[in-house]
């Protein structure tokens, strides 16, 4: 079964055919990613305008690229929510239109859940890994969302914790601004934290005691004050803003702030809490893998820490994560966890509608059933 | 499935307007016409195409019979119009489709295109702002004499008062702005049901420009964005959804 998957929900344009829920054909991304750092982050209304003009392109080159014929497409998968109301439309609306006109179901399918379903999958052309043994711990952590759930079969769900502020990605994109270091912060945190010592400046940790939940604005707010002395006056404003989006300007810094020290000391931080709670985690609830999923799964610091936690209990879980390329937002993920759905008769009519705040269980902290 | 052997088997015209949270469809080939007109509110993602399949099992066609879609391109409220123009790219991808987008003003003054005067086209963008534009009429299609602007009911008044007579002042307006519009000795309000921004005229317009093969790139269509000039600095539409 072949379904073609469209994802618009933050600001990646992505397109991607996948062969029953594993074999990537196809899997194309279109990025903003140079339009919204001249902003230091995602601007909601020219997120929504970039996919109108990326969209066809974008499905053209998958289709193409899968060396698959429209007619030959079996269903459409496109992201619902969570996620921007003006972007997630789009997708949700170019997918419904595409589904009615080739009579094929439409899947509308969580980001969240597509994310853990990167886990599924493979590189495009290459043999799909096992698939991750239930029930399962994951880690899905990404720019909008830290969550840490449960997972006993094929989209049965249960929330063990969640971010009480920001989410993991957030927490580095903040920290990132504060240290001058650009947009997106996750790779720019990384990449100087590698010629950093960790252990020079105590960042502080929120364990919020013996919860799965997770908070890191205090982080922030500590990382605030220890940079603020070396803080330099702004620079002459810059002329009249070229429309109305105004653009991000990076604070000044004295050149002796430490920011490869800061840059390791921070990821630290974020990644200790994260590593030790979902191995706590897959413990406790007896996982058989504990995966990671999430843009920020992509983070090396983040995956070595984890191991390393595994690696010094009794009896090790296999842990996995998706390639790189499949921890950010892409179609395959929701051509993939499309496939599932699909399999248990989860169609949408045409009223289906793009849902900003969906949630991956529809009852805050419930449990959704497994799937005979 | 209803089918009517009636209804012709060629060049049919799907019209999609989500201007406002007033929406249209149309489909029309030749004399033969079908239109809905509701109010969709935030609910266009949820209601359109449900619509365009009613109106299509109406009328009696498949989705194959289509030779091009219509789609009005703003301004208007920024979500709203992305919905039409998705659906419309959607229709394109699957079926290569010519597409065809048309300034959402030009439609609301298009029926009043043989009107010896100025015509004002009017807008709802949401949050109680107007988008208008000035046309002339007494031709076959109004002519554009004044750009869309994007401002609020005090500056329409004042705008239709400087025109002088005659000006007639058509598209979306709530009771209180009609009422204001109409205090107005020069101006022209005809009745909400006239005034009414329809898809037929949509598909009429894109009918003249398919036969003159001026169709648009399905990739680099994109709408119109208005923003207004005391729109706070950085701030998303917030329209439909
Ligand atoms: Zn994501």
């Amino acid at each position: 079964m072949n379904v073609l998957g469209i994802e618009t929900s933050c600001d990646e344009t992505a397109a991607a055919v996948v062969r029953d829920g594993s074999r990537v054909l196809s899997n194309i991304v279109s990025s903003q990613f140079a339009l919204h750092q001249t902003h230091g982050g995602v601007v909601p209304e020219l997120a929504a305008r970039g996919h109108i003009t990326a969209i066809i392109p974008v499905v053209e080159v998958a289709l193409a690229e899968a060396g698959v014929a429209r007619d030959q497409i079996d269903a459409i998968a496109v992201t619902q929510g969570p996620g921007l109301a003006g972007s997630l439309l789009v997708g949700v609306n170019v997918a419904k239109a595409l589904a009615y006109v080739l009579d094929r179901p439409l899947v509308p399918v969580n980001h969240l859940e597509a994310h853990i379903y990167a886990n599924w999958l493979g590189l495009p052309g290459e043999e799909p890994p096992p698939p991750p043994e239930f029930p399962l711990v994951c880690l899905l952590v990404s720019g909008g969302h830290t969550e840490l759930i449960l997972m006993r079969g094929h989209g049965a769900y249960q929330h063990l914790g969640r971010t009480l502020d920001d989410a993991a990605g957030e927490a580095f994109d903040k920290g990132a601004r504060l240290l001058g270091l650009g947009y997106p912060g996750g790779p720019a945190i990384q990449r100087a934290a590698a010629n950093g010592d960790p252990t020079r400046f105590e960042l502080p940790r929120a364990w919020l005691g013996e919860s799965y939940d997770f908070s890191f604005s205090g982080l922030k707010t500590a990382l605030l004050r220890i940079v603020e002395p070396y803080r330099l006056p702004d620079a002459e404003p810059a002329a009249a803003s070229s429309g109305p989006f105004p653009e991000h300007r990076p604070p000044r810094y004295s050149p002796d702030l430490p920011v490869n020290d800061l840059a390791a000391a921070y990821q630290e931080a974020v990644v200790e809490v994260l590593a030790v709670k979902a191995v706590r985690a897959a413990r406790e609830f007896g996982a058989k893998t504990l995966l990671l999923a999430g843009g920020v799964a992509a983070n090396t610091a983040l995956r070595r820490r984890i191991e390393q936690e595994v690696a010094s209990l009794p009896e090790p879980i296999p842990v996995r994560f998706p390639p790189i390329s499949l921890c950010t937002d892409n179609a395959a993920m929701v051509a993939g966890a499309a496939y599932y759905r699909l399999r248990y008769g989860e169609l949408a009519g045409w009223e289906v509608d793009a849902r900003p705040r969906l949630p991956l269980v529809p009852d805050e902290g419930g449990i959704s059933e497994a799937r005979a | 499935m209803l089918t009517n052997s009636s209804a012709p088997r060629q060049t049919w015209i799907l019209a999609i307007d989500t201007s406002s949270e007033q929406a249209g469809i149309a489909l029309a080939a030749g004399s033969h016409v079908a239109e809905t007109v509701w109010s969709a509110g935030r609910d266009q993602t949820a209601t359109v195409l449900n619509e365009i399949d009613c109106l299509r099992r109406l009328v009696g066609i498949e989705v194959m019979d289509l030779s091009a879609v219509a789609v009005t391109t703003g301004p208007g409220m920024f979500n709203g119009l992305r919905v039409g123009l998705s659906i419309a790219k959607g229709f394109v991808l699957g079926l290569d489709l010519s597409l065809i987008g048309v300034p959402t003003l030009d439609v609301v003054a298009y029926p009043y295109a043989r009107f010896p005067g100025h015509i004002v086209a009017v807008v709802a963008a949401g949050r109680g702002r107007l988008v208008w534009a000035v046309y002339e009429g007494g031709s076959e299609s109004p002519r554009l004499v004044r750009p869309a602007y994007n401002g609020v009911l005090a500056e329409l008044v004042t705008v239709v008062r400087e025109l002088g007579a005659p000006t007639i002042v058509t598209g979306e307006l709530i009771p209180e702005q009609e009422q204001a519009l109409r205090a107005e000795a020069s101006a022209i309000v005809p009745p909400p049901s006239a005034r009414l921004r329809r898809a037929l005229a949509l598909a009429e317009i894109a009918r003249t420009r398919l036969e003159a093969g001026d169709v648009d790139d399905p990739v680099t269509l994109e709408p119109t964005y208005l923003h207004g000039p005391s729109r706070p600095v950085g701030a998303s539409s917030g329209s439909g959804r």
